[in-house]
């Protein structure tokens, strides 16, 4: 079973973005929920703290949340946290390389809760 | 006015004539540096099709946000379990329409490009036809230098990109 206390973090230079998916986070369940606002800020984090999940935009400055990815699938201590890109980047290239980096799913912006909830279930499994 | 003083207002409005010419010949040599069908042919074109679909979004947003509100404004308060459930939903359907906010801030981004690169072609051409122009380069499409950054490209337009259903099926 999925540890619904487990902490989560979620990456997105929108505000409006963190506050939706923290919502729909909190709607499907979970209470822990930090967020970052580009990918370094993310890995440091990280670094600080162990999540459960990272749920990540990719168009980000100064790092990107595919600059994370790779990252995070670089370090020894983080590279086993399952990782969803949520982008509006939706050419076949992203998905691909986003895949052979490592992503555990990946979800087109806009999305629905339904969508965010089918994609944690295939990620972390029945909740 | 003698004949010496003819020849010279001659001579005097030949010269200016050739330095017009001259000027014109340099302004128009450093304007053809400037051309750059791109901008014509894919920046433009592709900023006018990014603003109609903000404008696209924010109608369907704005028409699922209202729906929301119409439904709770609907609702059977004598059900007050249902009634709360109701409200949850529909909170979350509007929560789920404003990320229209994240998508068209990203399609903004991409036409102020464009209207940046326009910006920089008429101030080259200011720079051109005032002689000031020796900096000018020939247009061209500046290659990525970071392979990454090519996949930097924001929302797709219509027609573009896949759905989410074909991602699902390559992590299936």
């Amino acid at each position: 079973m999925v540890d619904m206390k487990m902490p989560i973090l979620i990456v997105d230079d929108y505000r409006t973005m963190l506050r939706i998916v923290r919502n729909l986070l909190v709607k499907l369940g979970f209470s822990d929920i930090d967020e970052a606002s580009d990918g370094s800020q993310a890995l440091s984090m990280m670094k600080g703290r162990e999540y459960g999940l990272v749920i990540s935009d990719w168009n980000m400055q100064p790092m990107t949340g595919f600059d994370l990815l790779k990252s995070v699938r670089a370090d020894t201590q983080l590279k086993a946290t399952p990782f969803i890109m949520v982008t509006a980047e939706s050419k076949v290239e992203n998905v691909v390389a986003a895949r052979q980096a490592g992503v555990n799913n990946y979800i087109i912006k806009p999305f629905s809760a339904a969508v965010l909830k089918a994609k944690l279930k295939t990620v972390l499994g029945e909740f | 006015m003698g004949p010496d003083d003819a020849s010279a207002r001659v001579r005097k409005l030949t010269q200016e004539c050739v330095d017009i010419v001259r000027t014109i010949l340099v302004a128009r040599r450093e304007m053809g540096k400037l051309h750059d069908p791109s901008l014509r042919e894919i920046h433009l074109p592709r900023a006018s099709e990014e603003i109609g679909a903000i404008l696209a979004l924010t109608e369907s947003a704005t028409n699922d946000i209202m729906l929301a509100a119409e439904d709770m404004m609907s609702i059977d308060f004598k059900n007050p379990e249902l009634a709360a459930e109701i409200v949850n939903d529909q909170c979350m359907k509007i929560f789920e329409a404003c990320s229209f906010q994240d998508i068209t801030g990203q399609r903004i981004s991409s036409v102020l490009k464009t209207l940046q690169l326009v910006e920089k072609k008429i101030e080259d051409l200011e720079g051109a036809w005032s002689g000031a122009s020796s900096s000018i380069q020939p247009a061209a499409e500046a290659a990525p230098i970071d392979p990454d950054a090519a996949l930097l490209n924001g929302p797709a337009l219509e027609g573009e990109g896949i759905q989410q259903d074909e991602i699902d099926r390559l992590f299936a």
